[in-house]
């Protein structure tokens, strides 16, 4: 019955196209010629299809123009009835065949791949992730928006469960980034646009001028000793000055100084002091264009502002700090050389811990923060090593230790005598008296309700997404989740992955994490860049959404229709961005004018196929 | 009387769902005629009307129940539609039964088998569609 159809030319049988000698026997007839269409009628599609699909393409037909109609387990398997099933199996052909006869999809498109990757934000996410990719063998710009890299992990005093000493292990690593041929870190960056696709991708990138050229700096600081203007430290979280001319910290990568022209007086003095030539008060911004094959954003997160919570009192109450505060004043480096101070200069021997706040909370983030009870623990360790006579208590709503090492931290903790109360506390007060905190609080073990006095509450806070993030979002146009937080391409099947193809994600930029899952994600962004990097050419996906420009009239309803946000207004007319475009052809069936089709899914191909379904004999 | 044709769209997972049906050999009415999508979205009502007008006496879409979770999900985009196109069938006088979602995911072989059952045991008591004097054949 089938060779009543105008469009068949032939009909050839075998048994077992999908064994060997099958296969063989199919490249050797699709191969022959007399046709340029063919439909494979066989069994289910998704495992046989690809090497059906293969033959064909070596033997140069166009991928989409192979068809396999199911007709074993959609037809076969399950109608017992011959005639019926029969019956059923013509139809199913008869659609194919109708359907691949008329589409005609453009011929699949390469792309050169531009053999160098751009990692934006230089933590220790973007720092592992720039080592991986560069000791591959392929060129990495790092841009980071601070003077130097590190990040947080830079901030920190030690680390949980292991403390070691924070910087003293990243400290290596930035260097290595700084010494490796194939990094180049451009500090004092920002990405302010982004073109292309997976393999070339090109972003300008925005240089804020230093006012200090980093070629001829050496970073020997002289220029500091004579500047004198001071201003608080981002670095030590304004709790330490700095001068005006500036390095964040002693490990800084690279070690080259920057001016805050918002401060500097412009008194001239660090230019007679630099005997280099290298400061230029007159420095402007400088923009630069990468031609990237992949990017990694590694950008980070902030702290939540613990003002936002005002019933622990922070910034009116001298002695309530939060954890990163307390990172820098119990570091040997910090404002206080390592001991653990008040504000009035006085040794802090009781100290409070509240954990979650920000997080676990509606008011702040519903989402666990992941690090904080652990870096609780780590830091209520830090005190009694310290100072072995110092009371300290964690207020904790759960305790938390799920990863390696953590329990042995708590049970650490508890060995040395630091008291777990669960509870979260109602409010923080002042005593007018003694001038020293008070945590109002429930046991919710015992049900007693209590006061608890201490001479410093450090707040756990959690991490949020920052609104630089949220922006990078916008240009490399990825989602970001209700948090704020960048949306992976599926959290768990491809949890590195954003929706642009080309575009990975690493680190805090997605949700919070402690230092071993950043690194790890680092790596792991590392890999799919490579991925990408390693080949000289990537075939762009071919069944996509293209618009008729002729057709289009700009109503953008296909924008809404859009689940992934592929779409965008471009000179009045709907564009698809086929790196973004997932094939779904939501927009191609909203579209009154029918002006978008899915490339081999387009209105005829769907409604040939249709009717060739339910055409009666 | 014969056996009701039933236009099934089988996104890319739900044919995979009614694969495993049919490894698992599990029967269901010949009527259902299956067509592989890209994706549910990509049906449009004008679709779905020419199904009916050329001869289907029904037509099922099977698709992915759009994750709770998860904000792209364009079969919420059929969700919608065929709820809207199933009022507007009611308003030409065909009833709104003979359009249906499925929610198969790529596993789903005896739901997908037991659902599309359901569904054609339904259209079939409506009788065929051009007896009612809608349908033009072609």
């Amino acid at each position: 019955m089938l060779q009543m159809e105008p469009e068949v030319a032939d009909i050839i049988m075998h048994d077992e196209l999908c064994l060997p000698d099958g296969l063989a026997f199919l490249r050797e007839n699709l191969g022959r010629g007399g046709f340029d269409r063919a439909v494979i009628a066989a069994c289910s599609n998704s495992p046989i299809e690809q090497s059906f699909k293969d033959k064909a393409v070596e033997v140069g037909l166009h991928p989409l123009h192979v068809e396999v109609a199911n007709i074993r387990e959609q037809c076969a398997n399950i109608h017992g009835g011959v005639g019926q099933a029969t019956e059923k199996a013509i139809r199913i052909v008869r659609g194919a065949v109708a359907r691949v006869s008329r589409s005609s999809p453009s011929a699949t498109r390469r792309v050169k791949v531009a053999k160098a990757a751009l990692v934006i934000g230089g933590g220790i996410a973007g720092t592992q992730c720039a080592l991986d990719i560069a000791n591959a063998g392929f060129k990495v710009y790092l841009v980071e928006k601070q003077p130097s890299i590190g990040g947080t992990m830079a901030q920190l005093d030690k680390t949980f469960p292991t403390m070691d000493c924070s910087i003293c292990i990243e400290g290596p690593r930035l260097s290595e980034a700084g010494r490796n041929r194939n990094i180049t870190i451009i500090p004092n960056a920002r990405v302010k646009s982004v073109e292309g696709r997976a393999g070339d991708f090109h972003v300008q990138v925005e240089v804020m001028a230093s006012y200090v050229d980093p070629v001829k700096c050496n970073g020997c600081g002289a220029c500091v000793d004579v500047c004198p203007v001071y201003q608080p430290n981002k670095y030590d979280v304004d709790l330490k000055p700095i001068k005006a001319i500036y390095s964040p910290f002693a490990q800084a990568v690279p070690l080259k100084y920057v001016i805050n022209k918002d401060i500097c007086i412009e008194c001239g003095l660090c230019m007679k002091a630099c005997g280099l030539a290298a400061i230029d008060l007159n420095d402007k911004p400088k923009s630069s264009e990468l031609n990237v094959g992949a990017i990694v954003v590694a950008t980070g997160a902030v702290p939540f502002d613990a003002r936002r919570k005002p019933q622990y009192r922070y910034g009116e109450i001298d002695d309530v700090i939060t954890n990163m505060e307390f990172e820098r004043i119990i570091c040997a480096s910090g404002p206080t050389g390592g001991n653990m101070l008040k504000r009035n200069g006085e040794p802090s021997k009781r100290v409070a811990f509240i954990q979650c706040v920000g997080s676990r909370d509606e008011d702040g983030m519903e989402e666990c923060s992941f690090y904080c009870c652990a870096g609780s623990m780590k830091e209520a360790r830090l005190i009694v090593e310290h100072d072995p006579e110092a009371k300290v208590f964690i207020f904790y709503t759960e305790l938390r230790a799920f990863g390696k090492g953590w329990e042995g931290l708590y049970t650490r903790c508890r060995e040395d005598g630091i008291v777990f109360v669960r509870s979260r506390p109602s409010e923080v007060k002042l005593n007018p008296d003694t001038k020293r905190p008070v945590v109002v609080y429930e046991d919710t073990l015992s049900g007693v309700r209590s006061e608890l006095e201490v001479d410093t509450v450090v707040l756990a806070v959690g991490i949020h997404p920052d609104e630089e993030t949220r922006e990078l979002a916008r240009l490399l146009r990825i989602p970001v989740d209700e948090t704020g937080f960048l949306e992976e391409a599926h959290a768990k099947m491809r949890p590195l992955e954003s929706r642009v193809d080309g575009v990975f994600l690493a680190g805090t930029c997605h949700g919070p994490r402690d230092i071993v899952e950043t690194v790890v994600e680092g790596t792991g962004a590392a890999s799919l860049a490579i991925n990408i990097l390693s080949r000289d050419e990537i075939e762009l996906p071919t069944v996509v959404a293209k618009v008729s420009e002729e057709k289009c009239t700009g109503c953008m309803r296909c924008e809404a229709a859009c689940q992934y946000g592929a779409i965008f207004s471009q000179n009045g007319k709907a564009k698809v961005d086929d790196g973004i475009c997932k094939g779904c052809g939501a927009c191609a069936s909203t579209c009154f004018q029918g002006a978008i089709d899915l490339e081999a899914w387009g209105r005829e191909e769907l409604l040939s196929q249709v009717l060739a379904l339910v055409r009666e004999e | 009387m014969t056996a009701p044709n039933i236009v099934t769209f089988l996104c890319w997972c739900s044919d995979s769902g009614a694969d495993q049906a049919g490894v698992e050999g599990i029967e269901y009415p010949a009527g259902i005629t299956p067509m592989r999508i890209p994706c549910s979205a990509l049906l449009g009502t004008e679709l779905i009307v020419k199904a009916f007008e050329r001869g289907a006496d029904g037509v099922i879409v099977s698709a992915c129940k759009p994750s709770e979770l998860r904000r792209e999900a364009p079969s919420r985009v059929t969700e919608m539609r065929i709820e809207i196109l199933r009022r507007l069938l009611e308003e030409v006088g065909i009833e709104p039964d003979r359009l249906q979602i499925a929610w198969i995911s790529s596993q789903e072989g005896k739901k997908f088998a037991d659902e599309v059952s359901e569904i054609a045991r339904k259209i079939e008591s409506l009788g065929p569609l051009r007896a009612k004097g809608v349908a033009q054949p072609v």
